[in-house]
Order: C-alpha cells, then sequence, then structure tokens
C-alpha cells in the first residue's frame, strides 16, 4: 500500500454507537492516518434503521454498507461483507465502532505492516487505557493472536483464507484468523506504538447480567478447540468447561455446541502444529506479560 | 379507591378499628387466594385513575387520604410515566451515609425508615402499601400472570410495570407501620417455582434479582444463545428502572470542567476527547457539557473548540489560579458541575447510567462516582502513547467512602463528584481567596455541611487520574502550600454554623474515661496480657503481610516507600518495621 492510496477502514456498529461513530471516531481518523481515508461502516443489525450519516470530503470518504441479511447478523459476517464490498487491494484496517484512534495509530499499523520483510497477516495496535495483557515478543513483536479490535489485515491473506469464520457468530473469530495466518506461513504482530482508546466492556461486567462475550465464549471455545486441535482439543475444551464457574452456562454452551456446530466444523488444521496455536486455559490462547 | 386485602372478617374490623377515617373509603378484599388476580381486577375491572392497595396489618398515618391526594398530584407532576409508588424498596444506586440500595419509609419488625424526604425510583417496591396509576397501567394493558398465593406479586407488578415502560417509585407520604416482617420461608419456597422462573426469564436480562428478601438466581432453563440475540426483548431492570424513572422529565446540564492552562497538549487531547465520548454516550435524559476554563487563553490550541467551550478568566498575575477558576466556572448554566483535570480521563461505558441518575435525583445531590489512579510512563515527544509508554492501575476511590472524608482526610478526588452548581456559587467567598490547594477537599465538605444535601452512590468507574513521577500537584515533595490550603479551609469551615454535627459522625479520638499517666494498665489493657513470644509472633504475622502487600503491587506503594525512607532516616530501622506491619491497614 503507498501512502497515496487510500486506507480502507472497516467497522461493524450497532444502534447505541452511531453518534460516537459520528462525532468522535470519524473525525478522529484524519489525525490517525495521513493518506487518504476510506471508510466502510455495516450495522450488524438489518432491522434497525439507525445508520451513520457523515459528510464525505477529499480526505476522507465514508460509506454506510447494507447488512448482508434482514436479521442481526454476525460479527465475521458482517466483516467478510465489508471486505467484499471494500475489495481492498494490499490491506484493510478493521475497527471497533467504541474506540478513538489516536493520533499517528493507523500510519504506525501500516509503517510496520511495509517495513516487515516476511509475510504479515495481522498487525494489531495497542488498546488503552486497559491494555491486553497477553504475551508478545519485544524483539520481533510476534504475538500469539490479535485482537479484532484494532488492526490492519492484510488482503491476500484474508481472501486465502476465505474471510473470518462465521460460525462463531461474535467472540473467537479473531483468535481464529490470527491461527489461520500462523498455520498458513503467515506472521501475527503487535505494534506497541499504535494507540487506540478503547474502554472494553471487561471492567464493566455485572455479577447479574451474562455478557455476551462470556455468553458465546463457552461455546466457540468448544467450536475453535475442536476446529484446531480436533478430538483432543474438544476433550481439553471440555475438561476446562467442566471447572467452569457458572456450570448452568457451560453446560448449555456444550448442549448447542453438540446439538448445532460438531458436525459443521471444518478439520483442514486438526494436525498441524505451530508454536502460537496453543490453549493454555478455558478461553484463555496465550500467557500474560 | 383504596383497596384492603384482608385475610378474614376479623381482619377487616381491626383494620375498621385502626382506621376509623379511612375505613369509609375503603373497598375490602377478603380472603382471596390470589393478591395476583386482586390487583388484575384492581387494573382492569375499577374506572378509578387511581388506587392504594394496602394489606390488613398495616397502620396508616390519619391523615393518608389527604397524604395521598397531594402525593399523586405531586407525581403527575414531577414523574410523568410513574406506574406504581411504594414506602420501600430496592434502589438502583446507593444512598447516604451507609450507601444503602433498600429504601424505607417504613416501620416494621426489621426496623424503622432509613431515610427522609426524597422520592426516588426503585427496581421493586414491598407490597405492603402500594399507590397504583390505575389508568396507566390500564392503558398499558398490564396484567399480572394468574398466581397463587400472597408472595412476589409486588415485585411482578413492578416488572410488569417497568417492562411496559412505567416508572416504580418509593414516596415518604407512603409511610407505614408494617406488623408483619413477611415470612422468609414462604418466601424462600415460592421463589423456587418453575413458573415464576419461566416468567422472570421471559422478562428479565438478569440472571439474578436483588429483593427485600434476598436475591433470587434464576434457574430456568436459559434459550440458546442465537434466540437469545436474534429475539432480545428483556429488560435490564436496574438500568431500566432508572431509565423509565426519566422518561418525559425535564433534561439536565452537567458541565464537565476542564481547568488548564495548557501544558501538556497531548493530555488534554486525551481529557477532551473521552469527556465528548462520554457526552455522545450520556443519551438525551442529561446533556453532559464539555468546558474549558484557563487563565491563559491566548494559549489555546485550536483543537481545543471543537471539543469544548473555552471560558477565559481573568486573574493577578502570580497567582495560584486553580481555585478561582472553579469560582468563574460556577457561572455556568448548568444543572450540576463535575470538574475533570486536564491529565484525567473519563470512561463512558456507563455514562447513559449516569445521566439517569443525575435527571432523576434532587436538585441539591451530592453524587460520588468511583475513579482510579493510573501511574503512567510517558515518553518525551511525539504522539503521548509510544513504544516506550505504560500505564499501570493504581490505587481504586470507591465512591462508597465518601463519608471516611469526614475523618479529616480525603477519600474523594475531585473528577469523584459530581456537585450542584447552586452548591459552588454560594460557597464562602473567603474559600476561594484563602483556599489554592485541597479545592476539591473544601468543596465536599461544604456540600455535606449544607443542610438538605442528599448524597448519591453510584458505584462504577467512571474517572481516571492520570499519577506522574513529574507534573502532578498530588505527587510534589514540598507539602507546604497543600499544609496551608488545609489551615484556610478548616478556618472557614469550622467556623460555619449550617449543620454542626456533621462532623461528628466520624469517630475521632475521644477523652480517655480514665488517665493514661494515672492508671497505665487501663490504658493499654490488650498489650498487657500478650506475652513477649506472642508479641514477637504478631509482629512477624504483620510485618510478613506487609511484605507481601508490597510485593504484589510494588509500583502502587511507590508514593508510601518514599515517606517510608523519611520514616528511616528520622525514626530509625525499628519504625520502618513498625510502619510496614501496619501497611495491610491503609488503602
Amino acid at each position: 500500500m503507498s501512502l497515496q492510496e487510500p486506507v480502507r477502514i472497516h467497522c461493524v456498529y450497532g444502534e447505541k454507537h452511531v453518534r460516537h461513530l459520528e462525532q468522535v471516531l470519524l473525525p478522529a481518523l484524519p489525525a490517525a492516518v495521513s493518506a487518504p481515508i476510506q471508510v466502510f461502516c455495516m450495522n450488524y443489525n438489518a432491522l434497525s434503521s439507525a445508520r451513520i450519516s457523515y459528510a464525505s470530503n477529499n480526505h476522507m470518504m465514508v460509506a454506510d454498507i447494507p447488512t448482508p441479511a434482514m436479521k442481526r447478523c454476525g460479527f465475521a459476517e458482517c466483516h467478510n461483507a465489508l471486505f467484499r464490498a471494500a475489495k481492498p487491494n494490499e490491506s484493510f484496517i478493521i475497527v471497533n465502532p467504541d474506540t478513538i484512534p489516536q493520533p499517528r495509530s493507523i500510519d504506525s499499523l501500516i509503517t510496520r505492516y511495509r517495513r516487515s520483510e516476511i509475510p504479515v497477516a495481522i498487525v494489531e495496535g495497542r488498546q488503552w487505557p486497559f491494555e491486553h495483557p497477553k504475551e508478545f515478543d519485544p524483539l520481533s513483536l510476534e504475538t500469539p493472536w490479535a485482537s479484532g479490535a484494532f488492526c490492519l489485515i492484510d488482503a491476500e491473506f484474508y481472501r486465502k483464507v476465505g474471510g473470518m469464520d462465521e460460525t462463531y457468530f461474535l467472540y473467537m473469530e479473531d483468535v481464529d484468523l490470527s491461527w489461520q495466518a500462523w498455520l498458513n506461513g503467515y506472521t501475527v504482530l503487535y505494534e506497541p506504538s499504535s494507540a487506540i482508546v478503547h474502554f472494553t466492556g471487561g471492567h464493566y461486567y455485572r455479577r447479574d447480567l451474562i455478557p455476551d462475550e462470556v455468553r458465546y465464549s463457552f461455546r466457540n471455545f468448544l467450536i475453535i478447540a475442536r476446529k484446531f486441535f480436533g478430538d483432543a482439543g474438544e476433550q481439553t475444551a471440555l475438561n476446562y468447561l467442566q471447572e467452569a464457574g457458572d456450570q448452568r452456562l457451560a453446560n448449555r454452551a456444550i448442549r448447542e455446541y453438540l446439538d448445532h456446530f460438531k458436525d459443521r466444523i471444518s478439520s483442514q488444521y486438526v494436525g498441524m502444529t505451530h508454536p502460537c496455536v496453543k490453549i493454555v486455559g478455558l478461553n484463555c490462547f496465550h500467557r500474560t506479560r | 379507591m383504596l383497596h384492603v386485602v384482608a385475610r378474614s372478617a376479623a381482619a377487616v374490623t381491626e383494620w375498621t378499628r385502626r382506621h376509623p377515617t379511612a375505613s369509609a373509603s375503603a373497598r375490602f378484599h377478603i380472603d382471596r387466594p390470589s393478591y395476583f388476580d386482586v390487583l388484575n381486577e384492581i387494573i382492569r375491572d375499577t374506572t378509578a385513575d387511581y388506587a392504594l392497595v394496602v394489606h390488613d396489618d398495616v397502620f396508616l398515618s390519619e391523615r393518608i387520604l389527604e397524604d395521598v391526594a397531594e402525593l399523586i398530584s405531586e407525581l403527575d407532576s414531577d414523574w410523568p410515566a410513574w406506574g406504581v409508588c411504594g414506602n420501600a424498596g430496592v434502589l438502583s444506586f446507593g444512598l447516604g451515609c451507609k450507601n444503602t440500595k433498600i429504601l424505607r419509609y417504613l416501620r416494621d419488625p426489621h426496623g424503622g425508615p432509613n431515610y427522609q424526604g426524597i422520592v426516588v425510583p426503585a427496581q421493586s417496591i414491598d407490597g405492603n402499601v402500594m399507590l397504583l396509576n390505575t389508568r396507566a397501567l390500564r392503558d398499558r394493558g398490564i396484567g399480572l400472570p394468574a398466581f397463587e398465593g400472597f408472595q412476589f406479586y409486588d415485585l411482578v407488578l413492578c416488572i410488569e410495570a417497568l417492562y411496559h415502560d412505567l416508572a416504580v417509585l418509593i414516596a415518604p407520604r407512603l409511610t407505614s407501620v408494617h406488623l408483619s416482617g413477611g415470612s422468609q420461608e414462604q418466601f424462600d419456597k415460592a421463589a423456587q417455582s418453575f413458573r415464576l422462573h419461566r416468567y422472570l426469564l421471559q422478562r428479565l436480562a438478569n440472571a439474578e434479582l436483588a429483593t427485600l428478601n434476598g436475591l433470587v438466581k434464576l434457574s430456568a432453563e436459559l434459550p440458546t444463545s442465537e434466540q437469545e440475540f436474534q429475539h432480545r426483548d428483556t429488560i435490564d431492570i436496574e438500568l431500566h428502572a432508572l431509565q423509565v424513572a426519566a422518561r418525559k422529565r425535564q433534561k439536565r446540564q452537567v458541565a464537565i470542567v476542564i481547568r488548564t492552562q495548557f501544558r501538556d497538549q497531548a493530555l488534554l487531547r486525551r481529557a477532551l476527547e473521552t469527556a465528548q465520548a462520554f457526552a455522545v454516550a450520556a443519551g438525551d435524559v442529561t446533556e453532559f457539557k464539555p468546558f474549558v476554563v484557563t487563565d491563559r487563553p491566548a494559549d489555546c490550541p485550536d483543537f481545543v473548540h471543537r471539543h469544548a467551550s473555552v471560558i477565559a478568566v481573568d486573574t493577578e498575575p502570580g497567582i495560584d489560579s486553580r481555585f478561582k477558576l472553579i469560582q468563574c466556572a460556577s457561572g455556568i448554566d448548568a444543572d450540576f458541575l463535575w470538574f475533570v483535570d486536564d491529565d484525567d480521563w473519563l470512561f463512558p461505558n456507563e455514562a447513559e447510567r449516569l445521566g439517569f441518575i443525575v435527571n432523576i435525583v434532587p436538585p441539591n445531590a451530592l453524587l460520588f462516582i468511583d475513579t482510579q489512579w493510573f501511574h503512567e510512563r510517558i515518553g518525551s515527544g511525539g504522539p503521548m502513547i509510544t513504544g516506550n509508554y505504560s500505564i499501570i492501575p493504581g490505587r481504586y476511590f470507591f465512591a462508597r467512602d465518601w463519608a471516611m472524608s469526614l475523618s479529616g482526610d480525603n477519600y474523594i478526588p475531585f473528577c469523584g463528584m459530581i456537585v450542584p452548581t447552586q452548591l459552588v456559587r454560594t460557597l464562602d467567598p473567603r474559600l476561594f481567596e484563602r483556599v489554592v490547594y485541597y479545592e476539591d477537599f473544601t468543596i465536599q465538605l461544604s456540600g455535606l455541611i449544607s443542610p438538605g444535601t442528599v448524597q448519591i452512590v453510584v458505584e462504577k468507574l467512571f474517572s481516571g487520574i492520570s499519577v506522574r513521577e513529574t507534573g502532578n500537584s498530588i505527587t510534589v515533595q514540598d507539602r507546604m502550600r497543600w499544609d496551608k490550603s488545609y489551615v484556610e479551609m478548616i478556618a472557614c469551615l469550622c467556623s460555619d454554623p449550617r449543620n454542626p454535627n456533621l462532623f461528628s459522625l466520624w469517630p475521632l479520638p475521644a477523652i480517655n474515661p480514665v488517665s493514661p499517666a494515672a492508671q497505665p494498665a487501663a490504658w493499654r489493657p490488650s498489650m498487657e496480657a500478650v506475652s513477649r513470644p506472642e508479641r514477637s509472633l504478631l509482629l512477624a504475622y504483620r510485618l510478613t503481610l506487609g511484605l507481601i502487600i508490597i510485593a504484589g503491587n510494588p509500583r502502587r506503594w511507590i508514593g508510601r516507600a518514599k515517606r517510608g525512607l523519611l520514616i528511616a532516616r528520622n525514626d530509625g530501622m525499628l519504625s520502618v518495621l513498625k510502619w510496614i506491619t501496619i501497611f495491610w491497614r491503609g488503602k
């Protein structure tokens, strides 16, 4: 990607994010990237009438892409549809709708991507103020997986693996995509000088509510374990789930997995190994820094 | 309009004997097997606009009918979306010194009233006295499920009202003496009903429900993730109770006031961006609007105007203007002021909740919110966050600790409270002249000694406070200016005759009943009873505990470590050991 070529930024949002996008995130983008910008947004919920309305200018074009189906669509399904609409040549950025990109943050991702001499699939930015504590190599900047909250993705790689796996619906598509990168000979990097303000919900979880992240992660944990590690992975995941704090939720996840997902999971990666593709705990795929 | 649900004819006689005036207007529902049915009849089959439904074992004020008439008028005016009102219930925020979430305007076997004077929204109410807005309930087609018995009818009525966007309130005018505390055993049995849980799961997103009788954990089978995601029509009762209560009420305004001299523009930009994100996330019932107040308007960079209104203040050269800027900020046309330092930031995650709460609390409310220190190491030059940047969460300031500020130490950072603008406008003018530091503590204490102040506690993290090696007034070594401000602050506050009882709420040193010099044994009886080996053991235990706490998060204790070094220099190593042994007591 040359700096003259527009940078494509993909963002999947919900109704509650519209004002933040229009008044905070989009106005912050010109300081984050020096090249022209093309933003492709999509409301995950086709049933909602809330859409992004933002005046494009010479430096930044904003397009709101229709949801691919008349329902609430999953994260991967929306991003794959955005990819088809945006048709990026070399790379694209994905960003969560509840973030504020910091000055030069996207330029830093692009610079890291272009500077690398080995094939890079994903370059992940740094989240602030609650940084993800997962490991990364301080010299090579390699990390086992990249969060989908803010990262650059190589377009050729994305096309080659068929985009994100829509089986998950919500959560864990980013770990899956990172593992596919490692197993296909690509690298996943963490760029600490590229920062985004991301007010993650994890610090606000309440005991009396089951957050989507927990709801889906239990089930998706079984899916990803089977997809990359086969029967042994499935058994490992089941063992971890038996130790989960909320057994009612764990049992539901197991039931859903067995009834609706187990037989649909591809086995193309079973038997392939890489040091970065690992399960170290319940929904934990990395060592802590 | 007055309905008494009575278990027998004898109970009717007894109720009539207790309420000779009100009984003439009462309709008695005698020996009915289901309270749910009674409520359905009252809502559906009567033509009255309002109904007061009470138990047969309550004592009501002699003036109850007049009080209720006045209350209805007040509710219709101030709470346009009200549906149900009671005299005790569960709140969605904390109230007062004890941070209570159960508000009681009644006397029953569990105790007496625990607050005074204000109408507040609730998640649910106790059924001993319930005022129903029957017209509004009827208009929305509200009906209770066909359950039997006398448990959960009040909770289910509240859930139905909230689900249909009608507010649940608690009002002091409905106070009563309730002769029964209810049966916990019967409640617990009813709480196991499968049908009840199925009903609750259809209505609520919550996995457990706070009630006056304790937590109820929902245990019916969960719908699948996909079903749940595609058909979301449940409510989060905690948040929805606030949201519904704020409906159709007049919008309120909170000015987010950032005082600055533009010394660090990257940090200021962060403060402004997050303040704007907060304002956007807060929704429409309360408008949060960022303001920058400065005595250096000529240094104001362009980006500031994109995020905030700028107020320029003329001050005398050479003075520390921080309290003067506050005085000028009190001229902003807003209901409340939220002072945020120019290196702080705001977390918008729960902005909507705060917007609802600001809208529904009394205008003289002093709101306390959670804040946290973050230890930052910032590289020089370029964007603020570079490869060398680091951030480590530090001390957490709990809003619920506000009453501890009455001890003389401040437990609430400036950005941890939202104050009525009127409070700042009416501060003793001498304070603006004489106090420089501790301006936050001064405002907090002035608010607390103001009669009528209502303390509201919102236990969510709303602000981050940057702590750096340099550039923070809280980390300056020379405390002379701090101490000078403190004495000026208490010189003014101690001479203030309003609410003179307030500072005595917190236990502080008192006169010993016996002089220590005369009777040392009585003075330190506990240590006298401990042998030397036991003392050594105790000392070793506390020393180990202190070291573990320090080792667990050393950065957090950097500030205290400096104090430890000072102690070592002045008082020797033994004093340092003693200091470590009391670490476990500290925050």
